[in-house]
């Protein structure tokens, strides 16, 4: 097991270096010097326009969203002690992009411009209360998951209802954005709208980790060591809320990532859920942003959506670990 | 009881269809091609307008909900005073059309079940170059019996073209096109056509592309074109696509020409008047 910091810091190294590489990764081949020079100026060349307005967008998005996806799975596997909870898979991101697709084509974004995050917002928190209602702490692995499975398919079903009902026909073809995510062509426009409710609501997850430690060991020993688990609940709730929705209702929902993190880190930095959160999101920021960059060897028209290449790793991945679950359930 | 009422329900459909379809093989024998058709039907919003600007009112049975669109149909007066339909095959089978026209790539099923219930579909190519549409005006009109008026439609577009590219600099500016779907066209191409003759570049020609293939954000703020065509059909109405027309980078990208999209999506008179939109941004 290597020192929690070590991790982190090696993570944290890899995302920025990815970061970078994802900047000069695209269709166009860019002149490094010559865009970097250009970024603060009035009436940048093409170049520094490339760089500024389209590959910063998409490269701060993936690592944004990565670190959110990433740092709730840990949060949510830690508060339901149950090693398959994450946004994807419970419906929390798919409830996020219900609430963010009404907000959008329906003209509420015309109306405040914060609709749309707001919306994601409030579909994820819909979705977390929902969840945690039918299978919260109380109910073992298979009632999370099958809760999740229900939460799930009645937002797809919604959203498809709603794109099919847009006042633009064009919403309909969009579900492929809405149901798997993607960070092509955002602008800076995005990430000023993710990125405040993102912050907040990560450092509102960063705050349970003592409590989730404490928590791992039983609820009355939570509780005796004067944790209010009331209290941790819905800071994770809201947490999860605030950072997911906000991600998807920029990306869209993109899958297992929150699940898949953890897991690969757990046994570097050991089983407590407090320390995995740093971790966490720093790997889901690694993790994602790769994704996002592998996405772009393909060719333009052909460009995969995020959630394709995280469902490719994590649907394997998530079929093991419930294999494994029920054998030890069994 | 509930057994019988289902059964009879069956039979009774199943007399529908049947005697629907004995209907429909009448209306063929009944009415040779060389008669003037009198309840025509289109599929396809391109047929639609060739429909609506060729025949009478009285002659048309219905042309598609999307003619009375006016973000994407340039008729939508004239479909106001003919029925419409939604592209279903029992709107065709209830109406025994003696005409129906519609596109290449009109709902395959719909054509297919129609093929199969012996319905004659005369279906429409999309346009690749000017001279497809003078071609597919001079079909639709002899389908329709009207070649005086198609003669006549094909020589109108004909003179507004040449009028758009009457003065053409020598130094033409290269305008880059930029479709909904993030797509553009090239050679070999309607638009691209359009674009030459208004008296412009078209900057995907320049880029090797021919044919319609995607064009991505980054290649086109790479090339920097003069002017910029990146129009969408709904663009009041949110949307991603929409959204992407409006991409921040593109304010950076070439002056924008406002385009409506409705003129570029069919061949016909949409095409004289697209010509004509752009040779006025350029003077």
């Amino acid at each position: 097991m290597m020192p929690r910091h070590g991790v982190s810091l090696v993570l944290g190294a890899a995302a920025l270096l990815l970061g970078l590489v994802s900047l000069s990764t695209g269709v166009a081949p860019l002149p490094m010097g010559e865009a970097v020079a250009g970024i603060f100026e009035r009436e940048p060349g093409p170049a520094a326009l490339i760089l500024r307005e389209l590959r910063l967008p998409r490269a701060l998005l993936a690592l944004l969203v990565g670190a959110t996806l990433g740092l709730s799975g840990a949060v949510l596997q830690g508060l339901m002690r149950n090693p398959l909870a994450e946004p994807g898979v419970t419906g929390i991101s798919g409830m996020a992009a219900l609430g963010a697709v009404l907000a959008f084509y329906f003209g509420l974004a015309n109306v405040l411009p914060y609709a749309v995050p707001l919306g994601g917002i409030a579909g994820a928190f819909l979705g977390a209360w929902l969840l945690y209602r039918l299978g919260g702490p109380a109910g073992d692995v298979q009632t999370l998951i099958l809760a999740g499975v229900a939460i799930s398919s009645f937002a797809a079903a919604a959203t498809a209802m709603a794109l099919n009902l847009a006042p633009n026909p064009y919403a309909v073809i969009e579900i492929v954005f809405w149901l798997l995510g993607s960070v092509a062509d955002r602008s800076l426009r995005d990430v000023a709208l993710a990125l405040p409710p993102i912050v907040v609501g990560v450092a509102v997850l960063a705050t349970t980790a003592r409590a989730l430690d404490a928590l791992s060991l039983g609820a009355d020993v939570a509780r005796s060591l004067g944790h209010d688990l009331a209290a941790t609940r819905r800071r994770v709730i809201v947490g999860t809320a605030l950072s997911v929705g906000a991600a998807v209702s920029v990306a869209g929902s993109i899958g297992f990532v929150g699940l898949v993190v953890p897991h690969l880190l757990r046994p570097l930095v050991g089983a407590e859920p407090g320390r995995l959160l740093l971790p966490s999101a720093l790997g889901g920021a690694v993790l994602l942003t790769l994704a996002d960059i592998v996405t772009r060897l393909l060719p333009p028209d052909r460009e995969l959506k995020l959630g394709v290449m995280t469902a490719l790793i994590g649907a394997p991945f998530f079929l093991v670990l419930a294999l494994r679950q029920g054998r030890l359930a069994a | 009881m509930a057994e019988i009422g289902k059964t009879t329900e069956v039979q009774r459909h199943g007399g529908v269809v049947i005697l629907l379809l004995s209907l429909c093989l009448c209306a063929s024998v009944v009415n040779p091609s060389f008669a003037k058709p009198q309840r025509i039907i289109s599929l396809n919003l391109c047929t639609d307008q060739l429909v609506l600007l060729l025949a009478e009112p009285e002659r048309i049975a219905s042309v598609t909900w999307m003619a009375r669109d006016p973000a994407i149909s340039l008729m939508v007066d004239q479909a106001m005073s003919v029925p419409i339909n939604y592209g279903r095959a029992e709107e065709v089978l209830r109406a025994q059309p003696d005409l129906v026209l519609a596109g290449r790539y009109t709902y395959a099923p719909t054509l297919a079940v129609l093929k199969r219930l012996n319905v004659t579909v005369t279906l429409f190519d999309l346009p690749n170059s000017i001279a497809d549409v003078r071609a597919q005006i001079a079909t639709a009109a002899a389908l329709l019996d009207e070649p005086e008026r198609g003669a006549a439609l094909i020589a109108d577009i004909d003179r507004r073209i040449a009028r758009a590219g009457a003065d053409v600099p020598a130094q033409r500016q290269v305008l880059g096109l930029r479709a909904p779907g993030g797509g553009t066209a090239g050679a070999g191409t309607l638009a691209h056509e359009v674009l030459l003759a208004a008296g412009y570049d078209n900057l995907a020609d320049r880029l090797g592309i021919s044919g319609f293939a995607a064009l991505p954000l980054e290649r086109l703020v790479m090339a920097m074109p003069d002017r910029l065509v990146a129009e969408t059909a709904y663009g009041g109405l949110a949307s991603l696509t929409t959204g992407m027309a409006n991409h921040p980078v593109l304010d950076h990208v070439g002056r924008r020409i406002r385009l409506p999209s409705r003129l570029m999506m069919c061949a016909g008179p949409g095409i004289a008047a697209a010509a004509e939109h752009l040779a006025d941004a350029r003077r």
